[in-house]
C-alpha cells in the first residue's frame, strides 16, 4: 500500500509515516480502484430488472401478495395432507378407541389426565395426555410447523425477504419500527420465542421494546394457526386479518406513547439465488427440531397441570369468578377460562380445547371465533414470557403485560362487537 | 421479426389473464359463487383474483418491449406471479390425491381423479406463459 502511494507522488518519500492525511487517503482510494476496478457500462440482467420490480410498490405489492398467498396455500396444502389425509383417521378411528378401551381405571383421576373424557369421539374432544397431547402435537402441529418453516427458509435462501423488508418499510415507519420489522414478524407466524430474540436486529430500546410486546400480544405461532385452520378454516384469514389490525393499530399507539429514537436503515439486498436444498433441508430441520423438544413437553405438561386445576375445582371457581366479564363484554361463556389458563401454558392446545368444547356444543362459532382471538391476544405463552423476562428484564416485562391487558380488554371487546354485527 | 410475433403473444396472453383476474375478482366479491364451465373453473377467491388481475397486466406490460430486457423481466415478473398461483394449485391437487379420506393411501382410480378437469385458469395459463423461456434465451444470446 504505501508502495502505492510512494509511486503515486513520484516515489519521492523515503520512510512510510504511520497516518495518512485525508487527501493522502484520497489519492490511495483511487490509486487502489483505479487498479481493481473494472469500468463501463453496465448491463441490467434480468434478475437485476425482476430484482428491482419487487422492491418497488406498484410491482411488490403483488408479487408480496402472491408470496403469501402461496405461503398460505403451500401451508394449507401441506398441513392438511398429513393431518386430514392420515392423522386425524388414524388417531380417531384408531388410536383413541384402542387406548380408552385399554387403559385401566375409566373415569378415575389418572383416566382424566392421561386419556381424558372415555365418551369423547375424538381426540379434539378428549383431552387427555395420551389423546388430545399426542394427537394436537405431532398429528396437527408438526405438519404445520415443517410447512412454515420450510417456505420461510426457502424464502429466505431466495434472497425474497430482504426486499420484502425494502417493500414494508413505509408501512413500518408509521408505526416507529422499520422495514427489517417484518423478518421478527414473520419469525413470529412459526414460534414466539426466535421471534422475540430476533427483535435484536432492531437498533433502539424503544424499537425492541414494541416489537416484543407486539409480537407477544398479536402474532398467533405456526402451531396455534394450524389448529385453527384444523377448526375454522374458512375464518382463519379474517382472524389473522384482525390480528394484524390490532397490530398497526397498537404499534401506531405506542410510537407515540413511548420516548424514544425510530432511526433509519441500510438494507443490504443481495442478488436472488436458487436456494440449495441441502441448506434448505439442515435449516428447517433444526428450525423444526428445536421446536419439538421446546413445545411437546410443553403440551403434554400444559395437559396435565390444567387436568389437575379442572379435578381441584380451580378452574370452575375462576369461570364463575370471571363470568360477568367474560358474557357480558367478551360475549363468550365462562367454560372459555380453562382454554384461556391453557393458553399460558400452549396457545395451540388451548385452541385444541376450544375446538372440542365447539364440537360439544358448548360454544357456537361466533363465541368460538371471538375467544381464538382472544386466546391469541391473551398472556403470551409460558416460553414466550420466560423470553420477554430475559430480552428485556422485569420493567419491560410488566409494561408489555399492561400494553397485553389494555389490548386483550379493547380488541376482544370490539371482536365480540364485530361476530355480533356479522350475525356469526 | 419473433420479438414482433412474441410482443403479440404475450400481448394476447396479458389480456386473457388479466380478463381471468377480473373474473375472479368478480366471482370472489361476497354474495357472488364461483363459475364452472366444462373443463374450466373459476374458484371464488377474491385474493387469487387480484393476483391474476395484476400478472396479467405486468405480462401486458412487458410484452410491446420484449427486445429489452426491462421488457422482457416485466413480462417474467408477471408469468412468475402466475406460476405461483398455478404452482400452488398442483401441489393442492398433489396433495390431496394421495390419501384416501380414511387414512390410507388412495385407489389409482381415485389418484387419477384428482386430476382431472375442471381446472383453474391459472392452470390453463400456465403453459403458454412458459414461452417466455424462449424469450428469456434469445434475449440472453
Amino acid at each position: 500500500m504505501w508502495e502505492l502511494l510512494n509511486r503515486e507522488r513520484g516515489g519521492k518519500r523515503k520512510m512510510p509515516r504511520t497516518s495518512l492525511s485525508v487527501d493522502e487517503r484520497w489519492k490511495l482510494i483511487d490509486s487502489i480502484s483505479k487498479q481493481v476496478v473494472l469500468r463501463g457500462k453496465y448491463k441490467h440482467t434480468l434478475k437485476d430488472v425482476i430484482s428491482d420490480l419487487s422492491v418497488r410498490p406498484m410491482t411488490g405489492i403483488p408479487l408480496a401478495l402472491a408470496v403469501l398467498f402461496g405461503f398460505w396455500a403451500f401451508f394449507g396444502a401441506f398441513a392438511g395432507f398429513f393431518t386430514d389425509g392420515f392423522a386425524v383417521p388414524a388417531f380417531d378411528d384408531h388410536f383413541l378407541p384402542a387406548i380408552q378401551r385399554a387403559f385401566p381405571g375409566e373415569g378415575g383421576p389418572l383416566y382424566w389426565i392421561f386419556v381424558g373424557d372415555p365418551g369423547a369421539p375424538s381426540c379434539f374432544e378428549a383431552f387427555g395426555v395420551l389423546t388430545s397431547g399426542l394427537f394436537v402435537a405431532f398429528g396437527v402441529v408438526l405438519p404445520a410447523i415443517v410447512a412454515f418453516y420450510l417456505v420461510l427458509t426457502i424464502l429466505e435462501d431466495t434472497g425474497y425477504l430482504p426486499r420484502l423488508a425494502v417493500l414494508v418499510d413505509t408501512v413500518f415507519h408509521k408505526i416507529g419500527l422499520h422495514g427489517f420489522a417484518i423478518v421478527p414478524t414473520i419469525l413470529s407466524l412459526g414460534c414466539n420465542v426466535p421471534a422475540v430474540a430476533a427483535s435484536r436486529v432492531l437498533e433502539t430500546k424503544k424499537q425492541r421494546f414494541m416489537m416484543m410486546s407486539l409480537l407477544a400480544v398479536f402474532i398467533p405461532c405456526g402451531a396455534q394457526i394450524g389448529v385453527m385452520e384444523e377448526l375454522l378454516p374458512e375464518y382463519v384469514p379474517a382472524i389473522l386479518a384482525f390480528l394484524f389490525f390490532g397490530y398497526f393499530v397498537t404499534g401506531a399507539v405506542l410510537s407515540r406513547l413511548i420516548p424514544g429514537r425510530s432511526p433509519e436503515i441500510l438494507i443490504d439486498v443481495p442478488p436472488y439465488r436458487s436456494p440449495i436444498m441441502k441448506n434448505v433441508a439442515t435449516k428447517t430441520w433444526a428450525r423444526v427440531s428445536g421446536f419439538i423438544k421446546m413445545a411437546v413437553p410443553a403440551v403434554l405438561g400444559g395437559i396435565v397441570v390444567v387436568n389437575l386445576l379442572y379435578l381441584l375445582g380451580v378452574i370452575d371457581w375462576l369461570a364463575d369468578a370471571l363470568e360477568p366479564i367474560f358474557v357480558v363484554w367478551f360475549g363468550v361463556p365462562a367454560v372459555t377460562v380453562g382454554a384461556l389458563v391453557m393458553a399460558f401454558l400452549r396457545k395451540d392446545m388451548a385452541v385444541g380445547m376450544l375446538g372440542g368444547m365447539a364440537a360439544a356444543g358448548l360454544l357456537t362459532t361466533g363465541e368460538l371465533i371471538t375467544s381464538v382471538v382472544l386466546v391469541s391476544i391473551y398472556f403470551p405463552c409460558l416460553a414466550t414470557f420466560i423470553m420477554l423476562w430475559k430480552e428485556g428484564g422485569v420493567r419491560d416485562l410488566l409494561k408489555s403485560l399492561a400494553i397485553l391487558t389494555v389490548s386483550f380488554f379493547v380488541f376482544g371487546g370490539l371482536m365480540h362487537g364485530i361476530v355480533a354485527l356479522a350475525g356469526v | 421479426m419473433k420479438f414482433k410475433l412474441g410482443s403479440a403473444y404475450f400481448a394476447i396472453l396479458g389480456v386473457i389473464t388479466l380478463a381471468f383476474g377480473g373474473l375472479e375478482v368478480v366471482t370472489g366479491l361476497p354474495g357472488i359463487e364461483g363459475l364452472s364451465t366444462g373443463a374450466l373453473e373459476i374458484p371464488p377467491d377474491l385474493w387469487r383474483g387480484i393476483i391474476i388481475f395484476f400478472a396479467g397486466a405486468f405480462i401486458t406490460a412487458g410484452a410491446f418491449k420484449l427486445r429489452d430486457i426491462h421488457g422482457l423481466g416485466m413480462s417474467t415478473f408477471g408469468s412468475i406471479m402466475l406460476w405461483i398461483i398455478a404452482g400452488c394449485d398442483i401441489f393442492t391437487r398433489i396433495m390431496e390425491s394421495i390419501p384416501n379420506g380414511a387414512g390410507g393411501l388412495n385407489s389409482l382410480e381415485g389418484f387419477l381423479a384428482t386430476y382431472g378437469p375442471p381446472y383453474s385458469p391459472a392452470l390453463f395459463l400456465l403453459p403458454f406463459s412458459l414461452v417466455i423461456f424462449y424469450f428469456i434465451k434469445e434475449v440472453e444470446k
